[in-house]
C-alpha cells in the first residue's frame, strides 16, 4: 500500500518561479539517486481553462521528462507525498477553481495512481476532491454501430465522474483529476 | 489545511521567489501537451463539454 504522507516529504531542490516546474532526489531500492522533475502544464485548449496536467519522472538524454519509465523507488510514498506537496502549492497559490490531472499512460501508472487515491482517500479527502475520467464511445441508433470519425476510427469521448472508491483495480480509470477543497 | 502543510506550502513559494527564471530544468517545455485527455478533445465543443462535466463532476464529488 502507497501510504501518503504530506508531513514526511523529500527536500525540494528547484521551484520555479511560476510554481510550475519542481525538482527533488529519490532514492531507489539499489541504493541509487535519481533527479525526479514534475512539471505543471496548462491544457493548449483555450476551452479548458483552469486545468492543468501533471508530468513527472526523471529527465531523458533530451532534457525532457521521462514519465514512461518504470522505477524502484526505496520509499514510493514518500515520492507520491512530495508530488501530492507540490501539486497542492500550485493549487493554493494559482488560481481557485483550478484542476490537476495526471494520466494514467500505462497500466502500470494507473494501477499505482487508483491504488494512491483509493488507500489514501480519507486523509487525500481533507485537502482535495477527485475526480476519475472514463472514455466512452456512443451507440447509434441503429444499435450496432458506433459513432467513429472520418477515418472510422471509434469516436472515444471523456466523462467525468466523482471517484469511485468502489471500482475494482483492473478497472481503472484512464486520467485521475483532483482540485483543492474550498 | 494543516498548519504543518501550509508551513511546508508557504516555504516553497518563498523557495519560488528566489528562483532564477532563466533557468529551465525541463529543456522543451510541453507546449503542446500530447495526453490522453488533450487527445480526446477535438473540437471546442468537445472541450465544453468536457468542461461542463467535469465541474458537475467535482460539484458531486464535494457533496
Amino acid at each position: 500500500m502507497t501510504k501518503l504522507d504530506l508531513d514526511s516529504t523529500y527536500d525540494i531542490r528547484y521551484v520555479s518561479p511560476d510554481l510550475s516546474t519542481f525538482s527533488f532526489i529519490s532514492i531507489l531500492k539499489n541504493g541509487k539517486q535519481v533527479e525526479l522533475v514534475i512539471q505543471i502544464t496548462k491544457h493548449r485548449d483555450p476551452h479548458l481553462s483552469g486545468v492543468y496536467n501533471l508530468a513527472f519522472g526523471p529527465l531523458d538524454l533530451k532534457g525532457e521528462i521521462d514519465d514512461k519509465v518504470v522505477l524502484k523507488h526505496s520509499d514510493l510514498g514518500k515520492v507520491f507525498s512530495t508530488i501530492m506537496l507540490c501539486a497542492i502549492t500550485f493549487l493554493d497559490n494559482i488560481e481557485p477553481g483550478i484542476s490537476i490531472g495526471i494520466d494514467g499512460s500505462n497500466d502500470v501508472r494507473a494501477y499505482l495512481y487508483h491504488r494512491m487515491f483509493v488507500s489514501n482517500y480519507k486523509k487525500l479527502a481533507e485537502l482535495i476532491t477527485t475526480v476519475g475520467v472514463d472514455w466512452y464511445v456512443r451507440l447509434l441508433r441503429n444499435g450496432t454501430d458506433i459513432e467513429r470519425d472520418a477515418d472510422s476510427y471509434p469516436l472515444f469521448k471523456p466523462r467525468p465522474e466523482p471517484f469511485d472508491l468502489n471500482r475494482a483495480s483492473i478497472d481503472l480509470y484512464r486520467y485521475y483529476m483532483f482540485s483543492l477543497n474550498e | 489545511m494543516k498548519r504543518t502543510i501550509q508551513l511546508k506550502v508557504d516555504r516553497l513559494v518563498a523557495l519560488s521567489k528566489q528562483s532564477d527564471s532563466s533557468v529551465k530544468v525541463v529543456r522543451k517545455e510541453n507546449e503542446v501537451i500530447t495526453d490522453s485527455l488533450s487527445n480526446s478533445i477535438r473540437s471546442k465543443r468537445d472541450a465544453e463539454v468536457f468542461r461542463r462535466e467535469l465541474t458537475s463532476a467535482f460539484k458531486l464529488a464535494k457533496k
